[in-house]
């Protein structure tokens, strides 16, 4: 099996790296790169524990090869903190009291920012709908939907 | 006949309660969960992400079969692929191969015979999990079938093959209480049910992980867990360790629910790291995680409810029939608890229960958030809502009329204490839903809307046996704090609850405690997470060794400050005289005057509930010291085009006590309420021949965030701190139940179609609908 | 997985010449929502894997002498923010905002949604109520086949191994022409069809149906036309009542499609809730409500 070379541009960092090409995006995210808050909760497509941003979009890398982030902008939410500070998503996460076990917050936090930073004035409706690709168990949804509400409005509808 | 003796709890042997102290400087606060940090930042560590240094990679043949023995196992092609290390069986394990949290009836590795699809029959490590699956596929593997029971009432024949022993019953209850069949005699209305619930599996997201590492002579398993003490216990029973050389350590667990209570990974991983001297690690795909991990106890149950026409229910009697599926896990505290529970949240002064667990072929049935109350409280529910119709009464007025309050006596003969908050939740859930429901009408001619109504009450803690906890503290010369607890933290945020409790008996700050938790190398038995006992239980041992340390703290403080003890106030890290507020010293003054004298601010505590055991012919006694109490009002229209449901309201009161830390317990509401939605509308485990078809989140289907409904929590604080620490109770438990017979009885209303039978499905709605 | 070798050809013709030479010992990656977990559960373990999702040329919505085509990389997310969509195919719009949840949507592509046949798919239904046709590549030249043709189902269609999909196109629609479509899932978000009902009408000046298709999703193997019913709408006034009236003839054609599946039980009577909904759809598009 050959290897092969994958550039691309992880969380802001340009990366150069030879890899196996028979491994999903997310299997290659966390054991090569090292980017663990990448959750599998069932390798289908259907949790969202996966989620990153990949070229400004919410995908779920268990649907993805590892070549596929040759030449790609990912994101994931070792990505998202600024300068070691939460980024107003987070805080608004941490703030509503949105987490609970924590497994789903990665790819909660990544939908919201794919949402946000495309539409910062989303309408709640817009919200529900760019989060109803994650699972969770916990919560019931309810401060999470909140979180990405504050979220929103403390950002005043101001682009990043 | 019965006697009319009623069970009072014992004096307490040690003292929770604060009397007089309500104004808290730190319980009741929102505080930001202890890990919440790590958790949305990226860097929290669960099991799978785990990496450590010679690591290999295990996995688990399973039996493809529901019943039956393996004629012939060849493993030699998966020992012939490089990068396999080894194939192992039951023989090689050197100590116990039977595990079970109360009854040791599940196999580790299977040695006599197959009783369930998905047995675990070898394990295999290797370099990595791609070569793991080389490996699997590669095992021979020959069977010879038996005939499967797949059925209760097949379980039930006489000629029926045995799962276990001689019986397949796997246990019988029975609970009368007053004179059943004389009061029902006096009823002007009787209602008479069945219910049927489904076999539910728990979703959580994380699926089932852990490594082992065995290293000079001490094995170390770190794993997604409920319960690190029971999992020691377990291993070091396996490998014929005494328990002080097993650690078993919680990791970040993403979601429990119950369904991380059973073993899963680690002894298979500790097996595994035992040959082979190289950590081991363990993850199951969502697949495998769902298969074998315990379900919730699919029921069958026929209730006889009767009523004066005045509303007060006179008598109860039950049968209830469930599916313990191959082995007992916790299937025997499910059966005492729903036939404790049985009669639901109110003052019956009859009420007969019966109830039979079957063993059969099917998966495993266990514990699930609820451990059968939710199952029983849609059927004493279903029963208040029926007999609210037939008397043409209000659904929450009847209940007010039957609520339990401080001194009734349970169907067991237990005398409630103060600490009975229902009546308050009924009150608050009407009032609070006639300000925010708009009027009960549909908003398109294809819809229907309905109302629905369910309560319960929970039981905190294990049902009439000892479960102790226990915690240690220790202040530091800085005054910040070192809290060893044994409670595992699977996000519902016990450990924050218990820096909560611990800081507040201190009078320090929230941020001053750092919380040891779920390792049991350091910290003391915590018991399960599960039952909702953790903030009571272990809560009152965190309180208990805050105390210990304080009275040192005290003794030296009363001195200092020339203030005798009982007048000495301890909060937001000052120490002062309750008399004289000028009198005070602040706690890095406290610190150095302990250093001077040469003390240490240690503190050790344990807790165990006050309970008596429950008579065996009739279940008389003191199963729990305290019980929660909620109601709930469900709001929702159905689509008579399609029918699907869209639940678009819910109102759920909780009576907790003390809300230690109100938005963790709106949190617990709030995700109870969805999963409570679910189990009502959608969600159920399918199988065939005993193999679950549906193991999936692509078939088996939970709400997303588009589908879960607005939900109002209230807080009900019944507040009296008699029992539990500064009178908390718990709500992990309570949070899903009432909303499954309010979300039933809402859609049996809107649509004026009797189910009975949960899930209603969209399917279920249009048969019914469309019956030819 | 098993061990394959990647490639990620940057053209259709490269891409072609791949497939040429690997046939039916390769994969073909493009959304990757369907095939990547086949490759991980190890039901499929192809020697090569072609990952086309670079092929940028495969991805546009266009009209174009008389027809509207989609390359068959437009993902579904692409075909819900595209004007051209929102404007002149609220059908395809309706199907597209259905699909899976947003990051299936962001990766998921109409051209694997077709060529994968799934009997719970969400586009072919829509694309075959549109009459569209298929536009298939290979070394060896184009092939163009009606969808109707090319739908095998379930999880079949009529591509060969060495061929590509490269296009979905279907005529536009006048102002005279106007399509619903409704599907019925168990949730409002990730909820693959149960049953889906798309109807197209074409109208004659006065308002009646002069032609129409009508589409039934999810019932057989693959999305179906009932004949039976196209023939009892022809003619009728397009008002409400007049197309509602034949919303038996739904129940009956579902009855007959699956007499003895269990599903049965619930699609003949859901079928009706979907189809008057299109109705409705189509009475607004036609500024007749």
């Amino acid at each position: 099996m050959e290897q092969i070379k994958i550039q691309f541009n992880l969380n802001g960092n340009d990366i150069s790296v030879t890899a196996d090409p028979n491994k999903r995006l997310v299997d290659f995210l966390r054991e090569d790169m090292g980017m663990t808050s990448v959750k599998e909760g069932c390798g289908e497509g259907e949790c969202g524990a996966c989620t990153i941003i990949y070229n400004g979009k919410a995908v779920t890398s268990c649907l993805m090869l590892a070549g596929q982030a040759d030449g790609s902008a990912i994101v994931t939410l070792e990505g998202v903190a600024e300068n070691g500070q939460l980024n107003y998503i987070q805080q608004a996460f941490v703030d509503a009291g949105a987490v609970q076990c924590g497994y789903c917050t990665p790819g909660m936090v990544l939908s919201a920012k794919a949402l946000l930073d495309k539409k910062p004035n989303a309408t709640d409706e817009e919200i529900r709908r760019a989060m109803s690709g994650n699972l969770c168990r916990c919560t019931g949804y309810s401060k999470i939907i909140k979180a990405v509400e504050m979220a929103r409005d403390a950002k005043g509808g101001v682009r990043e | 006949m019965k006697k009319t003796e009623v069970a009072v709890k014992e004096k307490s042997s040690v003292d929770v309660s604060v009397a007089g102290q309500h104004d808290w400087s730190i319980l009741g606060k929102s505080v930001v969960k202890k890990d919440t940090m790590e958790k949305i930042m990226g860097s929290a560590k669960f099991a799978a992400d785990m990496e450590l240094p010679n690591m290999l990679y295990g996995g688990v043949l399973r039996s493809t079969i529901a019943h039956g023995v393996v004629k012939n196992f060849d493993p030699s092609a998966a020992l012939e692929i490089p990068g396999v290390v080894c194939v192992l069986t039951s023989k090689d394990i050197p100590g116990k191969n039977r595990i079970g949290i109360i009854i040791k009836d599940e196999p580790i590795l299977v040695d006599d015979k197959i009783r369930r699809y998905g047995d675990a029959i070898a394990v295999v490590a290797a370099e990595t999990p791609e070569l793991v699956r080389d490996a699997l596929e590669a095992i021979k593997v020959e069977y010879e079938e038996y005939e499967p029971i797949l059925t209760m009432e097949r379980a039930a024949e006489e000629d029926a093959p045995k799962v276990h022993g001689e019986t397949n019953v796997h246990q019988k209850k029975h609970l009368e209480h007053g004179d059943v069949d004389e009061a029902f005699k006096h009823c002007d209305v009787i209602v008479e049910n069945d219910y049927e619930t489904p076999m539910l599996s728990h979703m959580f997201i994380e699926p089932d992980a852990g490594v082992a590492s065995f290293e000079n002579g001490q094995m170390t398993v770190y794993s997604s867990t409920q319960n690190p003490h029971y999992d020691r216990g377990e291993v070091a029973g396996m490998l014929a360790l005494p328990q002080n050389r097993v650690s078993s350590v919680q990791v970040t667990t993403g979601g429990g629910f119950g369904g991380k209570l059973d073993i899963s990974v680690q002894c298979h991983a500790a097996l595994l790291s035992y040959y082979t001297k190289r950590p081991v690690k363990i993850v199951r795909g969502r697949m495998e995680s769902t298969m074998v991990s315990s379900k919730r106890h699919p029921f069958k149950m026929h209730y006889k409810t009767g009523a004066t026409k005045d509303g007060k229910v006179l008598a109860v009697q039950a049968t209830l029939l469930a599916d313990t599926g191959a082995y007992a896990s916790y299937g025997p505290a499910v059966i005492t608890r729903a036939t404790v529970h049985a009669a639901g949240p109110y003052e019956v002064p009859n009420v007969r229960v019966d109830a039979t667990f079957y063993y059969t072929n099917n998966p495993m049935a266990g514990a699930f958030r609820g451990f059968g109350v939710p199952q029983v409280a849609v059927a004493h529910e279903g029963q208040m809502n029926a007999l609210a119709k037939a008397l043409n009464m209000d659904p929450i007025e009847l209940r007010i009329i039957n609520a339990h309050r401080p001194g009734s006596v349970t169907s067991t003969g237990q005398v409630l204490d103060e600490n009975v908050g229902f009546v308050q939740c009924l009150e608050a859930v009407r009032d609070k839903a006639s300000q925010v429901l708009p009027p009960c009408a549909p908003t398109a001619p294809n819809k229907r809307r309905g109302r629905g109504y369910g309560c319960m009450y929970y039981g905190i803690g294990n049902t009439g046996l000892p479960n102790p906890a226990g915690a240690f503290v220790e202040v530091l010369p800085d005054n910040s704090v070192n809290l060893m607890v044994g409670c595992a933290d699977i996000g519902q945020g016990s450990t924050s609850a218990m820096a909560q409790i611990a800081a507040e008996e201190l009078g320090l700050e929230y941020e001053d405690i750092h919380v040891t938790f779920a390792n049991t190398e350091v910290t003391p038995e915590g018991g399960a997470t599960s039952a909702s006992r953790q903030t009571f239980i272990s809560g009152s041992a965190t309180m208990l060794a805050a105390r210990m340390a304080k009275n040192t703290l005290a003794e030296v403080a009363s001195n200092y400050l020339n203030v005798p003890q009982d007048k000495l106030v301890f909060r937001h890290r000052e120490i002062y005289s309750s008399e004289d507020r000028s009198v005070k010293m602040t706690y890095p003054e406290l610190m150095g005057e302990m250093k001077r004298l040469g003390k240490l601010a240690l503190g050790s505590g344990a807790y165990n509930p006050r309970t008596t055991g429950l008579n065996a012919e009739d279940m008389f006694g003191v199963p729990f010291e305290v019980y929660s109490y909620a109601a709930t009002i469900v709001d929702l229209e159905v689509d008579v085009e399609t029918g699907l449901v869209d639940v678009l309201n819910v109102v759920s009161a909780h009576d907790v006590g003390t809300a230690v830390n109100k938005q963790a317990v709106e949190g617990q509401v709030e995700g109870g309420v969805v999963m409570g939605t679910g189990f009502a509308l959608m969600e159920k485990i399918e199988t065939k021949d005993g193999r679950i078809t549906n193991p999936v989140f692509s078939k088996y289907l939970l709400a997303t965030a588009m589908d879960a409904p607005t939900i109002y929590p209230i807080v009900v604080e019944s507040g009296n701190s008699e029992t539990g620490p500064f009178g908390a109770k718990g709500v992990g438990e309570p949070a899903l139940i009432p909303t499954i017979p309010a979300t039933a009885d809402a859609v049996e209303n809107a649509l004026n179609i009797r189910f009975g039978k949960l899930p209603i499905q969209h399917l279920d709605i249009m048969r019914e609908l469309y019956k030819k | 997985m098993k061990p394959f070798t990647y490639h990620a050809p940057t053209t259709v013709d490269e891409a072609v010449a791949m497939l040429e030479q690997y046939q039916a010992s390769c994969a073909v990656v493009a959304g990757g929502t369907d095939v990547i977990i086949e490759l991980n559960e190890r039901h499929k373990a192809p020697e090569h894997v072609i990952a086309i999702d670079k092929l940028s040329e495969l991805r546009y919505i266009k009209e174009e002498g008389g027809l509207v085509k989609i390359g068959a990389l437009t993902s579904f997310d692409d075909l819900e923010n595209d004007a051209y969509v929102q404007a002149h195919l609220p059908a395809l719009l309706e199907t597209a905002v259905h699909v899976g949840s947003p990051q299936i949507r962001n990766l998921g592509t109409v051209g694997g949604n077709v060529v994968n046949a799934s009997v719970a798919g969400d586009s072919p239904t829509t694309f075959l109520t549109y009459d569209a046709q298929v536009v298939l590549k290979s070394a060896k030249g184009e092939r163009i086949m009606t969808i109707e043709d090319f739908n095998k189902g379930p999880g079949n269609c009529a591509i060969r191994p060495d061929e590509l999909l490269t296009e979905i196109r279907f005529p536009a629609l006048s102002s005279d022409e106007a399509v619903g479509y409704f599907k019925i899932g168990k949730r409002k978000s990730l909820a693959i069809v149960v049953l889906a009902v798309a109807i197209y009408i074409k109208r004659t000046p006065d308002n009646k149906v002069e032609d129409c298709r009508v589409v039934l999703g999810a019932v057989s193997k693959h999305p179906m036309r009932s004949p039976e019913i196209e023939a009892l709408l022809k003619g009728r006034a397009l008002t409400k009542q007049s197309l509602d009236d034949t919303l038996s003839a739904f129940t009956d054609a579902v009855q007959a499609a699956i007499p003895t599946r269990p599903s049965v039980v619930y699609k003949r009577e859901g079928v009706r809730g979907a189809a008057r909904r299109c109705f409705d759809q189509i009475i607004s598009q036609f500024g007749l409500a």
